[in-house]
């Protein structure tokens, strides 16, 4: 039934339409830009705060039974009861940001403070017999251990915080976000710009996920190769 | 040279080692598993304090470990560079390698990938470089082929040469080796 109507289910030609006739606007790539800058600033600050905090922590016992309870329970909250919160204490522009940030923080938090776990303590004593400094005991010991876990956290977070970001901005409407559009698109019955809307963001999570992947895929092999030459 | 001076070492209130005493520049720790042996070697290093009593030992020191203590994702040349960094020329490690029996198709993978006899050899090497004045081998053969050991034996001997040395092994074969001062724990 849904093929060959264009309200229910928009063929691919008409997504090809609306996708040639947003595009060449200022407007299509300034909601791009605003949507992408708040949902990639809300997963970096996610990355480093949730790095930070894991390795806090691993320090003591006390840290972590003051951290890990709240940064856990974040995972289980409702992402509408963080987005009503949101709209409660501030403006709707820093919703996605705030949003796909706390979505990605418990991810981070667990798979780094993991990571954190599983270093050998055999490796601590080698550093130390063998006076090393602590900047290489960083970077041979302590960080090749914990970066494949922070690059999994990466790989599950980075899809979810466009999903979380673009969901938050439906809800919110910040103006000028994509989420607006998408929810305008539904308004006017424009399934050719909801599909048009989705597949720009598909394509943004995937080009970022790529490239924050490589780069780190690119640094975890220059730690490997750091010694042998 | 190597000075324990009634040294006793406590874990959880369980003593592990009592009043040990001795004074050498080679030490040779035989006794049965659970002995301390290892446990005398982590005094010596620094690893561990001693509840009661000295112990002094040179500095710098170097240790082939019981469980290897390579860094897996770092190559065997990588591990070598890693402890010394600018103080070995790739000459110089290529040189150890050779003598020590490591075949050269290895020396630039993953240490992950090593037999357990070949990661034995890069512990050795790490270890034996010219930069420690002690150095400390907590069953340093184990896993070498016996066809490979004696060379491997000699190269260690001759590595040893000029330093302190403390060896944890079970072998009799080594007592013979290194000489020194035999201390029967347990």
């Amino acid at each position: 039934m849904a093929v060959g109507n264009g309200i229910l289910l928009a063929s691919p030609a008409d997504v090809v339409v609306a996708f040639a006739e947003n595009a060449p606007t200022a407007s299509f790539w300034a909601t791009v830009a605003y949507s992408a800058a708040r949902i990639i600033g809300g997963f970096l600050i996610a990355a480093v705060l949730g790095t930070g905090l894991a390795w806090l922590a691993s320090l003591n016992r006390w840290l972590d039974a003051l951290i890990s309870p709240p940064v856990r329970a974040i995972r289980s909250v409702p992402v509408v009861s963080f987005i009503v919160l949101v709209l409660i204490w501030a403006d709707s522009s820093w919703l996605s940001v705030t949003i796909s940030g706390l979505m990605v923080l418990p991810i981070v938090f667990a798979n780094v403070e993991e990571g954190i776990k599983r270093r050998n303590p055999g490796l601590e004593e080698l550093a130390q017999v063998f006076a090393m400094p602590a900047g290489r005991r960083w970077l041979a010991i302590k960080l090749p251990t914990v970066l494949p876990f922070f690059i999994a956290a990466c790989r599950a977070g980075l899809g979810l915080a466009w999903k979380a970001g673009i969901s938050a901005e439906v809800i919110g409407l910040p103006d000028g976000s994509i989420g607006e559009r998408l929810y305008q698109a539904k308004l006017f019955l424009a399934t050719g710009d909801l599909f048009c809307w989705t597949a720009v963001i598909v394509a943004c999570s995937f080009v970022f996920e790529k490239l924050v992947l490589r780069g780190l895929a690119a640094f975890e092999s220059s730690l490997t190769r750091g010694y042998t030459k | 040279m190597i000075v324990i001076h009634q040294a006793s070492f406590s874990y959880k209130a369980v003593p592990v080692l009592e009043d040990i005493s001795v004074e050498a520049s080679r030490l040779v720790l035989t006794g049965a598993n659970g002995a301390g042996k290892t446990t005398l070697l982590k005094l010596i290093l620094g690893l561990l304090s001693p509840s009661s009593g000295i112990i002094t030992a040179p500095n710098p020191r170097a240790c082939v470990f019981q469980a290897d203590q390579l860094i897996e994702h770092l190559t065997a040349v990588g591990n070598v560079r890693v402890v010394h960094p600018g103080k070995v020329s790739d000459q110089v490690i290529a040189d150890e390698f050779q003598a020590v029996g490591l075949p050269e198709e290895t020396w630039l993978r993953p240490v992950r990938e090593l037999s357990g006899g070949q990661r034995r050899r890069v512990c050795l090497t790490r270890a034996l470089l010219p930069q420690a004045e002690l150095v400390c081998l907590d069953e340093p053969f184990v896993g070498i082929g016996a066809d490979s050991l004696p060379a491997v034996r000699a190269y260690t001997r001759d590595r040893l040469s000029g330093k302190d040395a403390a060896i944890a092994t079970h072998d009799p074969a080594d007592l013979a080796l290194f000489g020194g001062t035999r201390l029967q724990l347990g």
